[in-house]
């Protein structure tokens, strides 16, 4: 349980995801959605989430490792 | 809404499975031990646990709550799908360390960790508190949401009294019989149910209505301003509910059991690899129940609008007779997704009240507290009575006071996330008595603003400002105490 390096590196991840899934990218506007299509901008929204998801996966795999079963 | 006959039989069938679950659960126990009714043992599966993990996090709320919303809000709540995957990323701030001590330790409640972490009987009392708010304040909830399904399965020949009355007694029984083990047995089930369920429904929206690009295309022809950019605001709104969620939500007194009911931290790992992934599925079709509401509905209220799920529900019916069977199946996955999360929450709440009132106030120590094993059917069946009393009433006047309850708990976010960094003999560890402090500026900021009114600033939670507040208190607390002294 000591402080080690893959936990900052999990606080960035955190605040990462934050940013990401808070910031409006899926919905840049009503016009670019118009732009787009309907199906074109329901497809980068749910692919903008699939990211975020495939990050979070990543994240869980890759800096939950220290900790060795009992 | 469907033949009333079906609905009855489907019920009946359900609640025969889960009692079911309860004898297969006593059954299965191998020592009579806080330990085996609590935690399983410390024996749960990746399977299990997963379903287990679901079916807890998924609520009657997100299965009625965020269509709501949705229709409220419009498209721009897709963004839920994100905060629900960014729970997981919060269980990763702190729940690697927490189950290597809990399998060291071997601790029962979520307390438990703070206790021997900080060694301050405040911290332990204060929190233990908070912990009961919040989930006697989630159990009502469920309770009283109970009601509304049966009710509304039923179209009202089940009252609401006694669908609530009803469920409790179900969950009571098994949970009393099989503990923790049945508990996640029925999750599992009921995680299922609520998985086929929402196959279903999504299934016959496309079929019945259309692809979510013309679901979307028809709701911009009802609601063009619901397809819009959601603008600064709604933005905050987002950061402060992402926070709110990413770090509230893994303080569950159940989701922390369920961290150290884990058999190995691998399969708690893969578990919550495919809880990221979950939601990209089960939210996304929530949110185009909203979406097929905002096409059909046009011109719900606030109030009718959470029944949106419902309204969508027998409309697919209307369209096709022959969806009324799929219907009571997504109808069960309503019920079965309140249940999962009332049966856990009771019995968390059932183990704070026996280890960290119970035994703590008669000065019980670790090796006499398996003792208190008797207690827990009783403090269980204490709970349920009296909040079922409550739900029976749903205008009782402290509906109000529990709302803020994920506000509250979030506040408990720093004593976890800081407390796993170091251990208590650490020179670098933080204080109880910095912990208190921000809990205290927390508290103070979340339950102010809450009172005088303020139910958001700029977009941001109350609890969210509480918790940043809080954070910085503890971060500048612990800091003045390693400046140099002046000689």
């Amino acid at each position: 349980m000591r402080d080690e390096p893959r936990r900052s590196r999990r606080f960035l991840l955190f605040l990462g995801l934050t940013a990401l899934a808070t910031a409006p990218f899926p919905f840049a506007g009503s016009e670019l959605v118009l732009w787009l299509g309907i199906p074109a901008w329901l497809w980068w929204s749910f692919l903008w989430t699939a990211g975020l998801s495939a990050l979070t996966v990543w994240g869980l795999l890759r800096l939950w490792r220290d900790e060795p079963d009992p | 809404m469907a033949d009333l006959q079906i609905v009855v039989l489907a019920v009946s069938a359900y609640v025969v499975l889960l009692l079911t679950m309860g004898v297969l659960g006593r059954r299965s126990m191998r020592s009579r031990t806080l330990s085996e009714f609590y935690l399983a043992g410390r024996s749960i599966g990746l399977l299990v646990l997963l379903l287990t993990l679901f079916a807890t996090q998924y609520s009657g709320n997100s299965m009625s709550g965020f269509p709501g919303k949705t229709y409220r809000a419009g498209l721009s709540y897709f963004m839920s799908v994100s905060f629900m995957v960014g729970i997981v990323s919060g269980y990763l701030l702190f729940a690697p360390q927490l189950f290597a001590r809990a399998r060291e330790k071997l601790y029962l409640t979520p307390t438990d960790f703070l206790a021997d972490r900080f060694r301050s009987p405040t911290l332990n009392y204060l929190s233990a508190l908070i912990f009961t708010f919040t989930l006697c304040n989630f159990l009502l909830a469920q309770l009283t949401a109970m009601g509304h399904a049966f009710s509304g399965l039923t179209d009202g020949r089940i009252p609401h009294w006694a669908g609530v009355a009803g469920g409790a007694a179900v969950i009571l029984v098994y949970e009393i019989l099989g503990g923790m083990r049945a508990v996640a047995w029925t999750d599992a089930i009921q995680g299922l149910v609520l998985i086929v369920g929402l196959v279903l429904v999504a299934a016959l929206m496309i079929v019945e209505i259309g692809t979510p690009a013309a679901i979307v295309a028809l709701a911009a022809e009802h609601a063009p301003e619901k397809i819009t950019n959601p603008g600064w605001r709604v933005c905050f709104t987002w950061w402060s509910s992402f926070a709110l969620l990413g770090l509230g939500a893994p303080l569950y007194p159940q989701a922390i059991q369920r961290i150290y009911a884990a058999r190995r931290a691998s399969e708690l790992r893969r578990a919550l690899a495919a809880m990221a992934v979950i939601p990209l599925f089960a939210i996304t079709t929530v949110v185009f129940i909203g979406a097929v509401g905002i096409a059909i509905f046009p011109g719900l209220s606030a109030l009718e609008s959470d029944r949106v799920t419902f309204k969508v529900l027998a409309h697919l019916v209307e369209l096709q007779p022959l969806a009324a069977l799929p219907v009571v199946m997504v109808m069960m996955a309503v019920v079965a997704a309140i249940m999962s999360t009332a049966d856990s929450a009771l019995l968390s709440l059932s183990s704070i009240l026996t280890k960290d009132f119970a035994a703590r106030l008669a000065g019980i120590d670790d090796r006499r507290v398996e003792r208190l094993t008797r207690l827990a059917p009783a403090i269980s069946f204490g709970i349920l009575l009296a909040l079922v009393l409550v739900a029976m009433r749903p205008r009782f006047t402290l509906w109000r006071l529990l709302e803020i309850k994920f506000e509250i708990l979030i506040q408990l976010s720093p004593a976890f996330v800081l407390g796993t960094l170091h251990r208590h003999d650490d020179d670098r560890a933080y204080r109880a008595h910095d912990i208190l402090r921000g809990l205290a500026v927390g508290l103070v900021i979340a339950l102010g603003l809450w009172t005088a009114g303020v139910k958001n600033l700029y977009g941001l939670h109350p609890g969210t400002l509480g918790v940043v507040a809080n954070y910085a208190t503890v971060l500048l607390s612990r800091r003045l105490r390693h400046l140099p002294r002046p000689t």
